[in-house]
């Protein structure tokens, strides 16, 4: 099972392409988990371009956003939506930090 | 081009830009950061185009707060204009108050400009996050789609004050949204390329589902009560809590200028 980690600021759409580019060509069947408890912020076309890559391009089975922030949960529901790929989208909001 | 007889900033931009002539700037009274990005980018056009420029402003103030900033020094290298007139000012720390004028190329300059303001402004998490997002995806959209370089700048007013806010500005000089756009929708108007930005959905690439980060910058600004101004050829786009809202300037301006305004507090 595929594990990406988000780094802790993230803005464009050449970084997402750049993280994913180490990944297969076609998952299908695969579930894709990313880690998001390091990102801080980040823009709403990074968050399309990780969504596209994984969902839309590579063809996962499931892409898990795990201890993402809420407006990056927002952004990707969006992009998912957007997409049509929103039934192969989990997201895990992490606590707010108290 | 323009030549402001008053001042030139985020709420009277679209007054003063009807002031056609020349780029001027004697008789300009006072500046703000979105101010700045726009006489940035009106200047290389300018230069570009051979037209005498008048960069230095009569009021000293004024002159020191564009020195400041670095207009001088943003302009004067790679434009070959000559500002040897400029007073050179002592830099007082103001860093937690200004984030002067900077070109940017790439995204990742782009990053390091948003890096630099969210390293000099402190505020709420949600406003920090869209000052973020705002910058990010303004500038992106200068590096993709531009042509040209970018501007930015930014600037806290009445710091530690119930009215503390935050005016970014993101500008080039180059293509604007409509021509952008108009790459994959055919021609378009100003006016109808900065509905479709702010509406979403409308890109210059042949991805259906991209087209969205104006919208969504509008859309955060909008949940804190802030301001958002697009500006491109002579299309008007703005955003407040009220909603938004288009229209036809009587002057056009080239390339793009995006103006956030957002509640520090």
């Amino acid at each position: 099972m595929p594990n990406l980690t988000l780094p802790e600021r993230a803005s464009s759409r050449d970084e997402a392409r750049e993280l994913t580019a180490s990944l297969p060509a076609s998952f299908a069947n695969a579930v894709v988990t990313v880690d998001g408890h390091s990102l801080d912020w980040s823009s709403s076309s990074y968050v399309d371009e990780l969504v596209k890559q994984i969902l839309s391009n590579r063809n996962a089975s499931k892409l898990i956003l795990d201890q993402v922030s809420e407006r990056v949960a927002l952004f990707a529901k969006r992009s998912a939506e957007r997409r049509g790929v929103f039934d192969r989208l989990t997201v895990k909001v992490r606590p707010l930090a108290s | 081009m323009f030549a402001p007889q008053g001042s030139l900033t985020l709420s009277t931009f679209d007054r003063e830009v009807q002031r056609l002539g020349p780029l001027d700037l004697s008789n300009c009274g006072f500046t703000d950061a979105f101010g700045l990005v726009a006489i940035a980018s009106a200047a290389e056009t300018s230069a570009s185009e051979g037209q005498t420029v008048v960069l230095t402003p009569r009021n000293d103030d004024v002159a020191r707060y564009h020195c400041r900033m670095h207009l001088n020094q943003i302009l004067e290298d790679p434009l070959g204009l000559s500002l040897d007139h400029y007073q050179v000012v002592h830099e007082h720390d103001q860093t937690d108050v200004l984030c002067e004028l900077t070109r940017f190329d790439t995204w990742q300059e782009a990053e390091s400009v948003a890096d630099l303001v969210l390293s000099r402004i402190s505020g709420p998490a949600d406003v920090l996050e869209t000052v973020w997002l705002c910058l990010t995806e303004a500038c992106n959209n200068v590096t993709e789609h531009s042509e040209r370089s970018g501007f930015t700048a930014a600037q806290v007013y009445e710091k530690n004050t119930v009215s503390e806010r935050i005016v970014l500005a993101i500008g080039d000089a180059g293509i604007g949204i409509a021509s952008s756009l108009g790459q994959s929708l055919g021609p378009l108007t100003n006016r109808a390329a900065v509905e479709m930005a702010l509406e979403g959905g409308s890109s210059s690439s042949d991805d259906a589902s991209r087209g969205y980060g104006i919208h969504d910058m509008a859309d955060a600004i909008k949940t804190l009560n802030g301001f958002l101004l697009v500006r491109t050829g002579d299309g008007v786009g703005t955003v407040s809590r009220v909603g938004y809202r288009t229209s036809k300037s009587a002057a056009g301006i080239p390339g793009t200028l995006i103006g956030i305004q957002l509640p520090c507090v």
